[in-house]
């Protein structure tokens, strides 16, 4: 995984933590807080709309007690007045006190209505039913068991909850007989409440089964009910008291709002900063890495472009430049070194072939000297020198007549011999000129790559290493090839250790002529390389024989040194930008060395 | 009377050319080319003559390859005909080179003498006497060698005198 590849993700999750920490926070400590200020608001609510009720049931409860307390209602109940629209009726049914219905009902002491009335004081329309029904709901006591005190409840009817009172009218004078009862009613407004107080009013069914004090938290309410007690003490219902959770609402519009705002600035500044990174510290990397990564396939590797600036990254493509340079110089050298090996092992052999060519000339040269004995001329020159003097006697000089001529056939023998030596010493002297004419005819030339005549360089390299074996060699080399782009020395002695190495095998094969054939033909990709085919047969290579054929001659025992070998050719050919591999086709097939070597064109390496 | 039985040398070297110079050097016949009678008058004005040369007191086997070489060592052994003396190149490709046949020949015998004639070796003469030595039985050389000196070579190691006549 890339570094940039770990900076995104590193900051996706420093946000996506980020996200969840605030969450957390938030779920953890501030909607706790926001409910409980929700409950406690609530409960206010709930204790508010109790006293509220409470105060309506209070106000209900004392004004029918007022009412029952007047003489006019004694004197209606008691039939010294009639009910009509001269009496104070609608004044009473007024003073329940709200808006809403108002029920009124007069009984005499043996509970008979006497007169009712159900108003609607806001649409001002009666309900003779809703009286009806009241009627029907409270118990008429009579007799001795008529209540002797006012009683408060609530009563669900057909148009809702009412607030019932009922209030024991007395006698004049005598206080405790109980001469009938007055009952009011009224309509307990949810709506009046809701409006009243913002909150939303219901009422409900008596039994829900959870605890009246339980609040129901809901999403935009906190749900919570009140007993409502019916007349006859015992609940009837609940009130359902909806306190809205505006509060916890804004704070948390508030919250997320202010989440949404840190998230955003977070997001912000993360993606400041993975631009940043990404731009002062990731792409520069991945120049760098893109660089490096090819680097080592080139030929030569190029500098970085220049990053003055003063980072760590800035000194380190700094640092790969220099580390380029110093490899690039190290290359240089080695391809010097390589160049200078090669003709150094060229230099030996010459050498060797110029000792051995000198061997015949120094026989020639003695074998002149033994025919030209000292002696035997010295000998001559006296038979010369007594024959001239004329102290000689006669006799004596017709000895040395006869040993004078007959010394002249050994004077044109050795004449002849002598013609023959000086014939082979130039021989010789030819070879030896030419040894050395050839190692100068490259011993001038660079380190660097150039175009080269192949079929010129395998011409020589072959007749070099096969040369002067005594075994028959048929050496079969194609009449024309491209040009390579190569250095020719290292070539040259590339391909002779080559040849000597095919040499070498297909002298161990145990049959036929020792052939050697060698072809040419088009690389892989037509246009840039080509590959020359030395073909032997020889012994049966083996899997490890091919593997170890490019390895160190481990083999060799020191201090015995075989030269320069396959190994120094595989490294010399990379150099170069060629390469070598062998191949076997099997068993009495034959082998083949494939040497690819770049064709010479517009030779461009393609470096970093 | 037996026949009286030479020393034997062998050369080995891969140059022909070379092989032709020891061949020239070490088998150097007796030479006439003036009668007797020439001889007979210059013996008798001079009191000697200077036609006439020895024949090589050792016979000479050749090879061209190591392996050959070691082949001709061994079968002298065998046949109770060891050789004297060895005169063997370094560089002779395609078979073996000197350090190995060097090698090879010293385990057969012991005894016999081996002269390292190198061109341009790529062996020192530590090197070397390390497989063909002791030091009594092993000289080295350096080509060319002149023939008068691989003459006195040749008949110090076969007849142990200094002059090969």
């Amino acid at each position: 995984m890339g570094i940039a590849s770990k900076l995104s993700a590193a900051m996706v999750l420093a946000f996506a933590g980020s996200a969840a920490a605030n969450y957390i926070v938030v779920s953890t400590t501030v909607h706790p807080m926001f409910d409980a200020i929700d409950r406690d608001f609530a409960h206010k609510t709930q204790a508010h709309i109790s006293e509220v009720i409470t105060t309506i049931r209070n106000h209900v409860g004392m004004e029918t007690e007022e009412i029952a307390s007047r003489d006019e209602t004694l004197d209606l109940i008691q039939g010294r007045r009639e009910f009509g629209a001269n009496s104070s009726l609608v004044e009473n049914l007024m003073l329940v006190g709200n808006d809403s219905v108002q029920v009124l009902i007069y009984r005499n002491r043996d509970g008979q209505t006497l007169w009712h009335s159900a108003v609607d004081m806001h649409a001002k329309f009666s309900m003779p039913d809703l009286a009806s029904e009241i009627e029907k709901a409270i118990p008429a006591p009579a007799g001795a068991n008529a209540q002797n005190r006012s009683n408060v409840g609530f009563l669900k009817t057909s148009v809702g909850l009412v607030v019932v009172a009922v209030s024991p009218v007395f006698e004049r004078h005598h206080n405790q007989d109980i001469a009938g009862s007055v009952i009011t009613g009224a309509v307990v407004d949810p709506k009046q409440i809701n409006e009243g107080l913002a909150v939303l009013f219901d009422f409900t069914s008596a039994t829900r089964g959870d605890s009246a004090s339980k609040l129901n938290v809901q999403a935009d309410a906190i749900e919570s009910q009140l007993e409502l007690l019916g007349f006859d003490g015992t609940p009837i219902g609940r009130a359902l008291v909806y306190t809205p959770r505006s509060i916890s609402k804004a704070g948390s519009a508030a919250i997320q709002s202010a989440m949404m705002i840190m998230l955003a600035s977070a997001a912000t500044a993360i993606g400041a900063l993975w631009l940043f990174l990404h731009t002062s510290i990731i792409s520069r990397l991945t120049d760098l890495k893109k660089h490096l990564s090819t680097a080592g396939d080139s030929g030569e590797i190029m500098s970085f472009p220049a990053d003055e600036s003063t980072d760590e990254i800035g000194g380190l493509s700094r640092s790969f430049n220099r580390m380029a340079n110093q490899v690039n110089h190290l290359r240089n050298a080695l391809a010097d070194s390589c160049y200078l090996s090669g003709m150094s092992q060229w230099a030996t052999t010459t050498l060797h072939n110029l000792r051995n060519g000198m061997s015949p000339i120094s026989t020639a040269i003695w074998q002149l000297q033994r025919n030209f004995d000292r002696q035997w001329l010295d000998t001559l020159g006296q038979a010369v020198a007594m024959h001239a003097a004329d102290e000689t006697p006669v006799e004596q000089k017709q000895k040395l007549n006869s040993f004078l001529i007959g010394s002249i056939p050994r004077l044109i023998d050795t004449g002849l011999k002598t013609r023959e030596l000086a014939a082979r010493i130039e021989r010789s002297h030819a070879a030896m000129v030419r040894h050395v004419a050839n190692f100068e005819q490259y011993a001038h030339q660079d380190a660097n790559s150039e175009s080269v005549d192949l079929i010129a360089i395998l011409r020589d390299s072959a007749e070099a290493a096969i040369i002067h074996q005594p075994l028959n060699f048929d050496l079969r080399l194609p009449e024309a090839s491209p040009s390579v782009y190569a250095n020719r020395i290292l070539l040259r002695q590339i391909m002779f250790n080559i040849f000597a190495y095919a040499r070498d095998e297909a002298s161990k094969a145990t049959h036929g002529l020792h052939s050697i054939g060698v072809a040419i033909r088009n690389g892989h990709d037509h246009s840039e390389h080509l590959t020359v085919s030395i073909r032997f047969r020889g012994r049966v290579l083996t899997d490890v024989d091919r593997k170890d054929a490019f390895e160190v001659q481990l083999q060799s025992a020191p201090p015995k040194s075989r030269g320069l070998g396959l190994h120094w050719c595989a490294n010399a050919l990379h150099q170069i930008g060629g390469s070598v591999q062998l191949t076997s086709q099997g068993p009495d097939r034959g082998t083949s060395i494939d040497i690819t070597l770049p064709k010479f064109q517009n030779v461009q390496k393609d470096a970093a | 009377m037996g026949q009286q039985i030479l020393p034997r040398i062998l050369v080995v070297d891969d140059d022909p050319g070379v092989l032709a110079s020891y061949r020239l050097v070490l088998e150097e016949q007796g030479e006439f080319t003036m009668g007797p009678d020439i001889e007979a008058v210059e013996r008798e004005i001079f009191g000697t003559t200077t036609s006439r040369r020895p024949a090589s007191r050792w016979n000479v086997r050749y090879a061209d390859q190591g392996e050959i070489a070691i082949a001709l060592v061994k079968k002298g052994i065998e046949a109770n005909e060891p050789f004297t003396a060895v005169f063997l190149d370094v560089r002779m490709p395609p078979g073996l080179d000197g350090y190995d046949t060097a090698e090879e020949m010293r385990k057969l015998d012991s005894s016999i003498h081996i002269v390292v004639v190198s061109g341009f070796s790529d062996f020192t003469e530590a090197d070397l006497l390390e497989v063909a030595g002791p030091r009594q039985n092993f000289t080295m050389l350096p080509k060319p060698v002149w023939p008068a000196d691989l003459q006195r070579l040749a008949a110090r190691l076969c007849n142990g005198t200094t002059e090969p006549y």
